[in-house]
C-alpha cells in the first residue's frame, strides 16, 4: 500500500512539474474546459468559460429560434441557454436535469451552453492540434479552432461570439 | 336259349334234367321189362331143355328096362337073371325119380300134364306086366314071360315111345317158338332203347347247349363281377390304404395331441404359479397404490407449504427489491453529489486559471477535489452496476418465484391429478386382483379340465392305435380281397368258355 500511494505520489509529482514547463510557454498552451456533446467531445478556452454549474430551472421562452432553448437565472442574473446540437445541427437527445450548463461570457455578452456532461479541464498544446478538414457538415469550419489527438473538437470561441446569428437573437 | 324263353333257367335246367331223367327211367324199365321178358322166356326154355332131357332119359330107361329084360329071359343061370332083377329094380327106382322130374317140371301147363299123365299109366302098365313077367322068370315059366314080352310089352312099349316122342316135339316146337318171341322181343327192346337214347343224346346235346350258354352268359358275368370286384377290392385297398395313412396320421396327430395337452398343461401350470405371483405383485402394487396416495398427500401438503415459502420469498425478493431502488435513489443523490463536486473543481480549476500564479494551488486542490469527485462517480457507477446487477437478479428472482408459484400450482394440480390417477390405479389395481383371482381359479380348473383331458387323449390314443391295428387288418382283408379276385379272374380265364 505504501508503494503504491508513493507511486501515485511521484506520478503527482511529475505531472506538477510538467505544468511547471507548459507554463514556461503559455502562447503555446491553453486551459480548455472538456465537454461532452455526446458522442463528441468538445472543448472551450477556459478564459471565456465564467463557471459550470447543473441545469436546473430552466425557462423556455416562445419566439426565439430552435437552438435557444431557454432562459436561466444564475445568482440573479438571467441567461439564455443554447443548445450548440441544434446550433450545429447535431443529432438531438434531449434536455433533462442531468445535463450540466457551461457558462461562457465575452466582454458583455454571457449565455449558457447545454452539454450532455463536463469532463473537466485540461491543458492543450496547440501545436498538437490539427486543422478542420476543408468541409464540414452543418457547423462551419469558422466555429473549430482545431482538433487534438485523441480526437476532441477546440471550439473557436471568439467566431462564436461573433457570429451573427447568435448577435441578432441576442437583441 | 330260345327254349328258355320267358322260364327261369332253374326251371328250364329241370325240366331239361327231369326230361333226361325221365328218359332213362324209361330206358330202364324197358331194359327191366324186357329182360325179366327175356328170363322168364329163358326158365321156360330152360324148363322144356330140362323135360326133352328127362324125357330122352325115359325114353333110354324104357329103352335100357325092355333091354334089361329080353336079357333076363334069354339069360339061363339063375345067377345072371337075379344080376338082370337087381338092374332093373335100380332102373325102375331111376326112371320115377326122372317121372317125378318131368311132373314137376310139367306142372303149369295143363295139356302136356295130361298127356304126360296117360304116358305115365302106360308106363305104369308096362311096368306092371314086367313084374309079372320077372315072376313068371322066377317060376321057369320063361315062355310065357316071353310071350308076353312080344304080344304085349312090345306094342306098348312102341306107344310109349311114340308118345314120349310126340311131347318132345310138341315141346321141341314150344321151345322153337319162345326163341322166335324172344328174337323179336329183344329186337324191339334194341329198337326202342336205340331210339331212346337217341332222344337222351338230342336232349343232352341240346340241354348241353342251353347250358353251354348259360355258362358262358355265367361266365360273362362272372368276369364283368370279378372285374368290378377287382376294381373295388383295389378301390378298397386304396380307400383303406388311405385310410390307413389317416389312421397312422390320425394316432400322430393324437400323439402330438397329448403332447401339446402336456405342454398346455404345463403353460397352463406356469400360467397358474404366474398368476398367482400376479395376484401378489398386484396386492403389493395395490399396497404400493395406498402408498402413493399417501405420498401424494403429503405430497400436496408439501406443496402447499413450498407454496407459502414462495410467497415468503416472493415477499422478501420485492422488499429487496424496494430496497435496492432506496439504495439506487442514494446514488442517484451520491452522483448528483459527485458531479456537483466535479463541477465544482471545474469552476474552482478555472477560477485558479483566472488567477493565474496565485491561483496555482488552488488549482492542485481543484484538481485534487476533481480526482475524488471522479472516484466517487466511479464508485457510484460501480454501486449502480451492482444495483443494476442485483436489480436484474431481484428480478430474475421475481420472475423465478413467479415461475415456481406457478410450477408449484402446477405441481399441486398433477399431485391432485396423480392422486386421482393412483385412485383410479388402485381401483383398477383392485380389478385386477379379482380377476388374478379369477384367472388362478380359471387356470387351476383349467388344469383339472386338462388331467380329465389327459386320460381322455390317452383312451383317443389307445382307440387310434386299435384303428390303425383295424385299419391294417382290413387292409389285410382287401389285398386278400384283390388277390382273389385276381385269382377268380384267372381262374375264369381258365374256365373260359
Amino acid at each position: 500500500m505504501d508503494l503504491e500511494d508513493q507511486e501515485i505520489l511521484q506520478k503527482r509529482a511529475r505531472m506538477i512539474r510538467g505544468r511547471k514547463k507548459e507554463k514556461a510557454s503559455p502562447v503555446e498552451s491553453l486551459l480548455a474546459v472538456e465537454f461532452m456533446l455526446i458522442p463528441e467531445k468538445y472543448a472551450f478556452d477556459s478564459i471565456y468559460v465564467s463557471e459550470v454549474m447543473m441545469l436546473h430551472n430552466l425557462t423556455t421562452i416562445p419566439g426565439t429560434p430552435s437552438f435557444i432553448v431557454g432562459i436561466m437565472n444564475v445568482r440573479g442574473s438571467i441567461i439564455s441557454v443554447i443548445d450548440l446540437k441544434i446550433f450545429f445541427n447535431l443529432p438531438m437527445k434531449g434536455i433533462s436535469s442531468f445535463n450540466k450548463l457551461l457558462i461562457v461570457k465575452h466582454q458583455q455578452m454571457e449565455f449558457g451552453i447545454i452539454t450532455d456532461e463536463i469532463v473537466g479541464t485540461r491543458q492543450i498544446d496547440i501545436h498538437t492540434l490539427s486543422a478542420p478538414p476543408g468541409t464540414l457538415r452543418g457547423v462551419g469550419a469558422d466555429f473549430i479552432q482545431g482538433i487534438t489527438p485523441d480526437g476532441t473538437i477546440l471550439l473557436n470561441a471568439s467566431n462564436i461570439f461573433s457570429d451573427n446569428s447568435l448577435i441578432i437573437n441576442q437583441k | 336259349m330260345k327254349l328258355s324263353f320267358g322260364m327261369k333257367k332253374k326251371t328250364a335246367l329241370i325240366i331239361a334234367f327231369g326230361t333226361i331223367v325221365f328218359l332213362v327211367i324209361i330206358i330202364q324199365l324197358i331194359s327191366f321189362l324186357g329182360i325179366s321178358g327175356l328170363r322168364q322166356s329163358e326158365e321156360k326154355l330152360n324148363g322144356a331143355f330140362q323135360t326133352n332131357q328127362k324125357l330122352v332119359e325115359l325114353r333110354s330107361g324104357q329103352n335100357r328096362l325092355r333091354v334089361l329084360m329080353l336079357e333076363m329071359i334069354l339069360s339061363k343061370g339063375a345067377h345072371e337073371k337075379g344080376t338082370a332083377q337087381r338092374d332093373i329094380r335100380q332102373r325102375v327106382e331111376s326112371m320115377d325119380s326122372t317121372i317125378n322130374a318131368i311132373e314137376l317140371l310139367l306142372a303149369g301147363s295143363p295139356g302136356k300134364v295130361e298127356k304126360f299123365s296117360e304116358i305115365k299109366k302106360m308106363i305104369k302098365i308096362y311096368n306092371e306086366n314086367r313084374d309079372n313077367q320077372i315072376l313068371l322068370i322066377n317060376q321057369g315059366k320063361d315062355e310065357e314071360a316071353r310071350a308076353i314080352t312080344f304080344d304085349v310089352q312090345a306094342p306098348l312099349y312102341e306107344k310109349i315111345r311114340d308118345q314120349i316122342i310126340d311131347l318132345g316135339t310138341v315141346l321141341q316146337r314150344e321151345t322153337n317158338q319162345i326163341i322166335d318171341q324172344n328174337a323179336s322181343l329183344s329186337r324191339n327192346i334194341f329198337f326202342l332203347v336205340i331210339l331212346l337214347s337217341l332222344l337222351i343224346i338230342g336232349a343232352s346235346i341240346l340241354f348241353m347247349i342251353v347250358i353251354f350258354k348259360i355258362l358262358r352268359k355265367i361266365s360273362k358275368e362272372l368276369v364283368s363281377v370279378v372285374n368290378i370286384i377287382g376294381t373295388s377290392a383295389a378301390e378298397i385297398l386304396t380307400t383303406v390304404n388311405e385310410v390307413s395313412t389317416g389312421a397312422t396320421e390320425t394316432a400322430t396327430a393324437v400323439s402330438e395331441t397329448t403332447t401339446t395337452m402336456e405342454e398346455i398343461r404345463q403353460t397352463s401350470l406356469v400360467a397358474t404359479q404366474r398368476a398367482q405371483s400376479v395376484l401378489e405383485s398386484s396386492q403389493r402394487a395395490s399396497e404400493a397404490a395406498d402408498n402413493g396416495k399417501e405420498s401424494v398427500q403429503q405430497t400436496i401438503e408439501g406443496m402447499t407449504r413450498i407454496n407459502q415459502q414462495m410467497n415468503m420469498i416472493a415477499e422478501s425478493v420485492v422488499k429487496l427489491s424496494e430496497q435496492n431502488r432506496s439504495i439506487g435513489e442514494i446514488t442517484i443523490l451520491s452522483n448528483d453529489i459527485a458531479d456537483q463536486s466535479n463541477l465544482l473543481a471545474v469552476n474552482a480549476a478555472i477560477e485558479a486559471a483566472k488567477a493565474g500564479e496565485q491561483g496555482r494551488g488552488f488549482a492542485v486542490v481543484a484538481q485534487e477535489i476533481r480526482s475524488l469527485a471522479e472516484q466517487s462517480k466511479q464508485a457510484t457507477a460501480q454501486v449502480k452496476e451492482i444495483l443494476s446487477e442485483i436489480q436484474k437478479a431481484v428480478n430474475l428472482a421475481v420472475i423465478a418465484t413467479e415461475q415456481g408459484s406457478k410450477a408449484v400450482e402446477q405441481g399441486n394440480k398433477l399431485a391432485t391429478k396423480s392422486g386421482e390417477m393412483i385412485e383410479i390405479l388402485a381401483e383398477s389395481v383392485n380389478d385386477a386382483v379379482q380377476s388374478v383371482i379369477q384367472i388362478s381359479t380359471s387356470g387351476q380348473q383349467q388344469m383339472a379340465g386338462m388331467d380329465q383331458i389327459v386320460p381322455a387323449m390317452e383312451n383317443i390314443k389307445q382307440a387310434s392305435e386299435q384303428n390303425v391295428i383295424g385299419t391294417r387288418q382290413t387292409q389285410k382283408a382287401a389285398q386278400s380281397l384283390n388277390d382273389l379276385g385276381r385269382d377268380l379272374k384267372k381262374i375264369i380265364e381258365m374256365y373260359n368258355v
